[in-house]
């Protein structure tokens, strides 16, 4: 009997090590599809700019230019929440040198929300660094779809996120258009001559069980990890109950 | 082993069987949550830009007891300004700190090429915002202006003995998002 019983309790700790390894096999996984994806949920978009022409010689031009490094679709991402990239000319990265009182820029934001019926979009403008410019300059978000002005004021005063709330009558995609405008007031005094302000945008959803994979999803490689990992789990149960049963019997 | 103890230990397992499966579930709702819930733009990087004026690398335009100032007698002396800003300015030259009876005396005239931008004694140049530059200085221009000081020959013996002493200064301001030339 002693020798069932610890033959028993080493194939439960065999098993349940085995589970553990792949759950966190799964997450590890995660980790590194993660990691492989630097355009899905980091979206670096780098060399755009606002500034003086090289070509001007002493007379600055402004324009906006640069090479666009285009964002994987949606599909590609499997993600229900990623940047749409129909139009290189949206989902851009700010980066603007050369800001003047009276100065203001604009950049134009679709997302791809893949959720139930109602799901709650959280915006936040986070300083990683001159917070002593965050405190003078203003930033305006506007859903594009109705024009609804979601915030505007100083970045400083923006609070730990913007509420937007959104809705359908049926589970599916939306692409989400969002203008972000960032700018100088005119009363912007000398003191903030020659700084920088780097921001980190954000959207996060309130209630992320509301997110469903987007439509067309053709690998979702994580879904099959954690299925997989679940059965496994079923199998383990239901193997310890057989056990369980043919033991009782002899 | 005893039926008591063999029951002990199986409700062990059992709890530490569910415990597992829970803590399995969590972790895989995290790992699900932590590749879906959140979108980020990041470096969005914004920077201002600067206005830096340089006149006559600090050099005075005229020392003390350079000239011996006499009815009639007219000196012409040249200086820069240099724009070190980020971009074009305009500028606007006053003095400051004023001090000698030939303030009021010596006439005065500011020039840029053969354009004047301001006739009138040291006194009235004093803190004036009417010495405004003809056009607008581009990025790391540097531009020659002249001051013409004049002793008018009518002033006669008055100013004998008198002096003049003043600070030159130079004001600039972007051009950027400022039609009105507006300077503070």
């Amino acid at each position: 009997m002693d020798r069932t019983v610890n033959k028993k309790t080493k194939t439960t700790i065999v098993v349940i090590s085995v589970a553990l390894a792949l759950m966190i096999a799964a997450l590890i996984a995660v980790l590194i599809v993660r990691a492989n994806r630097p355009q899905s949920d980091v979206s670096v978009l780098p060399a755009n700019y606002i500034g003086a022409s090289a070509s001007a010689g002493n007379a600055p031009a402004l324009y906006l230019g640069g090479a666009f490094k285009a964002a994987p679709s949606a599909a590609e991402l499997e993600l229900a929440l990623a940047l749409n990239s129909s139009n290189p000319e949206e989902n851009q990265s700010f980066d603007v040198y050369n800001m003047f009182p009276g100065d203001s820029v604009t950049q134009k934001y679709r997302i791809d929300i893949s959720y139930n019926e109602k799901v709650s979009v959280l915006f936040t403008a986070e300083p990683h660094s001159g917070s002593e410019l965050a405190a003078a300059m203003n930033i305006r978000l506007v859903y594009d779809l109705t024009g609804e002005v979601l915030y505007e004021g100083l970045i400083a005063d923006m609070g730990e996120s913007v509420k937007h709330e959104l809705s359908h009558s049926a589970p599916g995609t939306d692409e989400v258009p969002y203008s972000v405008t960032v700018s100088l007031p005119t009363s912007a005094g000398n003191e903030f001559q020659g700084k920088e302000l780097v921001l980190r945008f954000t959207w996060t959803v309130e209630d992320e069980s509301q997110l469903i994979p987007p439509t067309g999803d053709s690998n979702p490689v994580l879904i099959y990890i954690i299925i997989a990992a679940c059965a496994l789990l079923l199998f383990w149960v239901l193997w310890g109950v057989i056990k369980k049963k043919r033991g009782e019997d002899e | 082993m005893s039926k008591a103890v063999k029951s002990k230990f199986k409700r062990k397992i059992n709890g530490a069987v569910v415990a597992i499966i829970v803590l399995s579930v969590c972790l895989a709702v995290s790992a699900f949550a932590l590749a879906y819930e959140t979108l980020i733009v990041d470096r969005n990087v914004f920077r201002t830009g600067t206005v830096k004026i340089n006149i006559n690398d600090g050099v005075p335009v005229i020392r003390e007891g350079e000239y011996l100032f006499e009815p009639g007698m007219t000196v012409i002396k040249e200086f820069f300004i240099e724009n070190q800003s980020t971009w074009d300015v305009y500028y606007r030259l006053y003095f400051a700190n004023v001090s000698g009876d030939l303030a009021d005396i010596l006439e005065l005239t500011l020039k840029e090429g053969d354009s004047v931008i301001f006739t009138g004694t040291a006194r009235e140049l004093e803190n004036s915002v009417s010495a405004v530059g003809v056009s607008p200085l581009a990025v790391m221009e540097k531009r020659t202006l002249t001051v013409v000081f004049y002793y008018p020959p009518q002033s006669g013996n008055e100013g004998m003995e008198c002096s003049l002493s003043f600070d030159l200064c130079v004001e600039a301001v972007q051009t950027k998002n400022n039609p009105d030339k507006a300077f503070s």
